[in-house]
């Protein structure tokens, strides 16, 4: 354990692919040391994959099986490669930026939500949908009436008043979609 | 705050891309007239004529006990990489306060402070609850918070009242400036708290039973 605490804003973990990673690992090794621990103590295969060993033995490397198993392996080895190089969206976003050391955050789902809530208020808008996703706030809006140009407008002020309270450090940009209903 | 690490995770997914990705090529090697361009590699390449059982009869004398090594090897990684799964925080140690000739004054509980320290962010308007915690050593502290504040209050102001009243108590209980002060905030709906209660302790004690 380190003595200073992670930052507030770090990139997502990778929790899951690391816990089925784990779990496929912890698997397949226990497995390996059950058939190849009864090989070296009792000189052979254990019965209940005896059959199966020997039909393995049997296969040649450029049977189609082979290929295919090795297909499996490229892709499972390529999508654990993007799962740790690419960086994916930091869960909180840092905002309210001052003079005293250190960082205040606010997770992204508050944000949609903080922004939601405002947007909500708002004359003529029926229902609201709010994610934060990279750079964007995007907020899809719901109005039974006609003028959604000026429901659009009156939507993003309120969503930019809510970003604006916050001060993210880095720059969120709302955008607004307004669908009409019936 | 507890958390998981993330570049112990990403080092390990880099590793065991990279094993697939390897065994995979050597396996597609079989099909393709690689050990033939490259006579210097027709040890360690696989024949497409060759059976998996002739492979393993080839290299019977070590293959059987290294990959009896590999196999638990496999077991005890997975098994590290799942317990490294569980969020950790980090340490903290009582605080050692000493004077100017680095004379051990005495030593604080970090759970003394972080009490006092919860107290005085719940205190501030719009604040429904808080932690806190706080690390490093007396002269050089760091406080990491997470505080629940309701929407309807004034988040941004609450936030940064938050944060100043950590820093500035924090300075004049250790005499020094910490050298972070991190402030989750989470904005929760609902401006009143859950619970109130309105006797105090004294007054109940002076009810005759």
């Amino acid at each position: 354990m380190s003595s200073m605490p992670d930052s507030l804003t770090r990139r997502p973990p990778r929790t899951v692919p690391a816990l089925v990673t784990g779990i496929v690992l912890l698997a397949l090794g226990g497995l390996a040391v059950w058939i190849l621990g009864v090989r070296l103590i009792e000189g052979t295969w254990p019965e209940q994959v005896r059959s199966g060993i020997e039909t393995l033995a049997g296969v040649r490397m450029d049977a189609v099986g082979v290929l295919v198993t090795a297909g499996v392996m490229a892709l499972l080895g390529l999508i654990l490669l993007l799962a740790a190089i690419v960086p994916g969206d930091p869960t909180n976003r840092r905002v309210l930026e001052d003079e005293i050391p250190g960082e205040t955050a606010v997770s992204t789902r508050d944000i949609a939500r903080r922004a939601r809530t405002r947007i909500e208020r708002v004359d003529g808008v029926q229902s609201v949908a709010a994610r934060v996703k990279g750079k964007t706030l995007d907020v899809q809006v719901s109005t039974p009436i006609d003028d959604a140009e000026g429901v659009r407008h009156r939507s993003l002020a309120a969503a930019d008043l809510a970003l604006a309270e916050l001060r993210p450090t880095k720059t969120l940009r709302a955008r607004v979609r307004v669908r009409r209903t019936r | 705050m507890r958390t998981i690490s993330g570049p112990r995770n990403r080092v390990v997914l880099v590793q065991l891309g990279l094993l697939l990705l390897l065994g995979a090529a050597w396996l597609i090697s079989a099909s393709t007239p690689l050990a033939e361009q490259w006579p210097w590699a027709q040890d360690v390449l696989p024949h497409a004529t060759s059976t998996l059982g002739h492979l393993a009869t080839v290299h019977q004398a070590w293959l059987l006990p290294v990959g009896a090594v590999l196999a638990v090897l496999a077991a005890l990684l997975g098994i590290a990489l799942l317990i490294s799964q569980v969020p950790s925080a980090p340490s903290t140690r009582a605080l050692r306060v000493t004077d100017e000739q680095d004379h051990l004054l005495g030593t604080v509980q970090p759970e003394v402070i972080e009490r006092a320290l919860v107290d005085v962010a719940e205190e501030t308007a719009g604040v429904q609850s808080a932690t806190v915690r706080i690390g490093g050593a007396a002269s050089a502290p760091w406080v990491q918070a997470e505080v629940a504040v309701s929407e309807e209050a004034e988040a941004g102001w609450a936030a940064e009242a938050v944060r100043r009243r950590l820093a500035e108590d924090l300075a004049t209980v250790l005499g020094t400036s910490p050298q972070r002060v991190d402030l989750l905030v989470r904005l929760r709906s609902g401006g009143a708290p859950s619970s109130a209660r309105l006797d105090s302790p004294a007054r109940e004690a002076s009810v005759p039973a």
